[in-house]
């Protein structure tokens, strides 16, 4: 990753022109509303990605980067609009430029050229989560646990596992539904061989002795076992006698159009009735619903749609695409209908059971109508034809609703047909078929036993045919089940693994930045498809974010949820990170909390944050987070952001006092002070008298302050000596004397004795003394502050309530002991 | 005057060191090490399972390994050769 030393912007979005000078370091920007910060943010991911998130991210249909990243002046312009970013890659130790035109935006100039450097913004490329805004950090928080799945997945490059996944399920999916068929044609062809033998159930034993019966009246030796190549019919003559053909066998053509008349009668099976109508209502309700509809009309298409996407252009018309972006596109949109994917699957079992009733009806039909043309003289088949054909097209439109859940309203039809109903002139077809049999005289005994032989021996065969197949999809299904089932457990422990380790960072950084909720915890669940989010709520139990937290608490978690991902994705190479206004909700008694997490737990990252209150970027620099940072004091259309130098105050100050302008110093370095008192009151715990407005002058506060330093610095002191800590209470003795002889310098203990020195006399001051004023105050603050200078952040108490226990700053070089037992 | 399929003017030419096209240069994603260590789980558990066979599980790990996501049909062939059918 890379670490940012300036940017250039041109006629993008709300800025006309714009340097920033960042030097590798923290960066704040501040504003109000509208002044142009976010710009700033849309010109570092434009530049280092050649997208603007903003414009082309979900819901932002009408937008598009070339129409309206560039300045609005500049719209039909776009190669006016264009940013430059220096960044310093610490992994190289190198310095690149790069540069990228609106009007080009997949073309990165980078400079100097170097593949080494090209591979850093390669991978940036594909992390474009380093830039996160408020509106983003929600996706992490509130958001259904299917989507927060997909959306932490690619945040941790973890969507291969999900596409193999799906690959598994579509797979097993298939091979049960082809097993299901080939157990379906088994068990009719099963169904039959009994019927032809009249058995209620096959047995070896009787199934040879039927077949030996009838071979036995043609003289045949008996079969003394039934294998595979059995043949039942081996040495039968292959003539009846007044026949060219094997006959019908009369008993079992009886037998076959009894059991359909039987079934007839039965109207429709009442095990197929439950699937029907549940399927049914279910089928219903997805055509109210059209957002469903939508979702599982495109289900099969997104899918093949991905399926297509592996080359850098269209299959079919070789238009170059984007084939991450568009991976990106139809993952999303196939997410949304991972739910929907489930519903089909419990709708097609449903189907599935129909579709078998169907076509073992049709299959009846058909041989019936065989029956029905070879009666002598024949009976008309066309109707049964007909009615077979109404069978077969309804089950096609059953299958063809399994295929595209786009033919939903050819499946409702199919499923309100009551096809197991025989149409009148079908039904009188049958009655003559039926009667046609029984009104054939008996053939002679050994045509009877040719007959059988014949049909037995082709029933035997097709059940045998059937059984096999069935027992091949059956282990087909069987292996892509195991496949899929360990391909589930595995990638699930493994994300498990990942999420623990993240919610426990997660934890961590909440913790941090909440230490008034100790026995805080955050988990991470995941299941297939879902990831699920909750945490403690005050003990009561674990909750999804968004059921009782403040809006100021969620936005904690998304940030610390953000971190332990990033951290988690990038590790080492989380050397950027880009904060726009994500932090808005969160109250002031949590936000120094915010700098040292970011400051202590990512000292190697650097961050850019932007926010429209100037308190918080107060705090930032207070707290050591950041060095540097600008101001954009309003904007307009003609120019753009509005910059306020950020200069040091004592720069500022001593500007002041060059003009011999003494009123505008003191004014100031008085709210400087002010500002300064506030943090270091809340640091130390100073006991300052109680104000119900909360309106805390200088003198109200400093004083207390500098009062609560210096007893803190005794109690550092006394600890040492019972400790026998002798050279920290040497290093401490020091301190408290140097601070005892900076805070008379200040004449801050004499304000409430002495006017002539008091902060309200400042302006009246001429510019020597006052001079003599701010360096005292410089020098006291200096000395309070962290040596440190890449911390400088001001010390504070631990822990926050209760007896105080360390006093510390961020960085931890200031680490006083202050327990005696 | 080198001509440019990007259609850039002729100084950008000159003047850019180096154009990159990320569209172009895409190749196969290379595998995260958080999914090769599923796939590396996932070949040890396949392996383990006796049903299925040494041959078939280096097939489909061989398959799973190529960054893509596989078609159903590349996964039946991997999952190939089946047991034969039963005799009834």
């Amino acid at each position: 990753m890379i670490r940012i030393k300036t940017i250039h912007i041109e006629e993008f979005r709300g800025i006309r022109e714009l340097d920033l000078d960042l030097g590798g370091a923290n960066f704040g920007i501040c504003g109000p509303n509208g002044t142009g910060k976010s710009g700033v943010v849309d010109a570092i991911e434009f530049c280092l990605t050649g997208n603007v998130t903003r414009l082309s991210g979900q819901g932002q249909g009408e937008l598009s980067v070339k129409g309206h990243a560039p300045h609005v002046e500049h719209r039909k312009n776009p190669d006016k609009a264009k940013v430059a970013i220096t960044a310093t890659i610490p992994s190289l130790g190198k310095d690149v430029t790069i540069t990228r035109t609106v009007k080009n935006p997949r073309i990165m100039i980078l400079t100097p050229a170097d593949p080494a450097a090209e591979a850093v913004f390669d991978e940036l490329q594909s992390h474009p989560e380093f830039a996160l805004s408020r509106r983003e950090i929600a996706k992490y928080i509130v958001t259904p646990p299917a989507q927060r799945s997909t959306d932490v997945q690619n945040l941790l490059r973890l969507e291969h596992i999900g596409g193999l996944r799906r690959a598994f399920v579509s797979y097993a999916n298939i091979c049960k539904r082809e097993d299901e068929e080939a157990e379906r044609a088994r068990k009719r062809a099963e169904d039959d061989l009994k019927t032809a033998l009249g058995l209620p159930a096959l047995d070896r034993e009787k199934v040879l002795e039927r077949a030996n019966a009838q071979r036995g009246i043609l003289g045949l030796p008996t079969l003394a076992e039934l294998t595979p190549q059995t043949s039942f019919k081996e040495g039968a003559p292959k003539d009846g006698k007044d026949s060219e053909k094997p006959g019908i066998a009369k008993d079992v053509a009886l037998a076959d159009l009894a059991a359909l008349s039987a079934a007839i009668k039965a109207a429709e099976p009442a095990t197929l009735k439950a699937h029907r109508e549940s399927a049914l209502s279910a089928l219903r309700k997805l055509k109210e619903d059209e957002r469903a509809l939508s979702l599982a009309r495109s289900h099969g298409f997104i899918t093949t749609g991905l399926q297509l996407v592996t080359e850098d252009a269209c299959p079919l018309c070789d238009t170059p695409w984007n084939a991450d972006e568009l991976r990106e596109h139809l993952k999303a949109k196939l997410l949304s209908a991972e739910e929907m994917g489930t519903l089909l699957e419990s709708l097609n079992k449903a189907i599935s059971a129909v579709m078998g009733g169907i076509d073992e009806r049709a299959t009846a039909i058909r041989k019936a109508a065989d029956y029905a043309g070879a009666l002598n003289p024949s009976v008309l088949r066309a109707e049964l034809d007909s009615y077979a054909e109404a069978l077969s097209d309804v089950k096609a439109s059953l299958k063809a609703f399994q295929e595209d859940p786009s033919k939903i309203e050819g499946a409702i039809s199919a499923l309100e047909n009551k096809w197991w109903e025989v149409g009148k002139e079908a039904q009188a077809r049958l009655d003559e078929t039926q009667k046609g049999f029984t009104a054939l005289p008996d053939s002679s005994a050994k045509d009877k036993a040719i007959a059988f032989l014949a049909v037995l021996q082709d029933r035997y065969e097709r059940l045998l045919s059937t059984t096999r197949t069935a027992k091949a999809m059956g282990m087909r299904n069987a292996t892509a089940q195991k496949v899929h089932d360990h391909y589930n457990a595995v990638s699930n422990k493994v994300l498990e693994d990942i999420y623990d380790a993240v919610a426990k960072d997660f934890t961590d950084f909440y913790k941090a930045i909440n230490d008034d909720e100790g026995k805080f915890v955050g988990e991470l669940k995941a299941e297939p498809a879902k990831l699920s989010f909750n945490v403690d709520f005050y003990g009561r139990g674990t909750f999804p974010p968004g059921a009782y937290h403040s809006e100021g608490h969620q936005d904690g978690m998304g940030l610390c949820l953000y971190l332990a991902l990033m951290k988690h994705t990038l590790g080492d190479k989380f050397s950027f990170a880009v904060l726009d206004d994500v932090l808005m909700s969160v109250d002031t008694g949590h936000r120094r909390e915010v700098c040292r997490l970011l400051k202590t737990k990512f000292p190697d990252t650097q961050f850019i944050l932007t926010t429209h209150d100037r308190v918080w970027l107060q705090y930032m620099k207070t707290e050591g987070l950041i060095q540097k940072g600008q101001f954009f004091g309003g904007w307009n259309i003609e120019t753009g952001p509005r910059i306020w130098d950020d200069t040091d105050v004592w720069t500022e100050i001593q500007e002041a006092l060059d003009k011999d302008d003494v009123p505008r110093a003191a004014a100031l370095m008085r709210r400087y002070l002010e500002y300064i008192s506030a943090v270091l009151a809340d640091n130390l715990r100073a006991q300052v008298e109680y104000r119900g407005d909360a309106n805390y002058d200088l003198g109200d506060l400093l004083p207390s302050v500098l009062d609560r330093w210096k007893n803190r610095l005794e109690k550092g002191i006394k600890s040492a000596a019972h400790w026998d800590h002798d050279e920290t209470k040497a290093a401490l003795e020091a301190k408290l004397a140097e601070a005892t002889m900076l805070i008379q310098k200040t004449n801050a203990e004499q304000w409430a004795i002495n006017k002539s020195v008091h902060f309200n006399e400042w302006e009246n001051f001429t510019r020597t003394e006052f001079k003599e004023v701010t360096d005292a105050f410089k020098a006291l603050l200096g000395h309070i502050r962290c040596q440190n200078p890449k911390c400088g952040g001001y010390p504070y108490l631990t822990p926050r309530k209760g007896a105080s226990e360390q006093l510390r700053c961020s960085c931890g070089s200031i680490n006083v002991n202050l327990k005696t037992k | 005057m080198s001509s440019c399929s990007l259609n850039c003017p002729q100084w950008q030419l000159d003047d850019v060191p180096k154009l990159r096209n990320s569209v172009n240069e895409q190749h196969n994603n290379p595998l995260s090490p958080t999914v090769t260590k599923v796939l590396d789980e996932y070949l040890d558990t396949l392996l383990a399972d006796e049903s299925l066979g040494d041959a078939v599980a280096k097939q489909l790990d061989a398959l799973l390994r190529t960054g893509k996501v596989p078609k159903i049909e590349d996964i039946d062939t991997a999952l190939s050769p089946l047991p034969k059918g039963g005799d009834g």
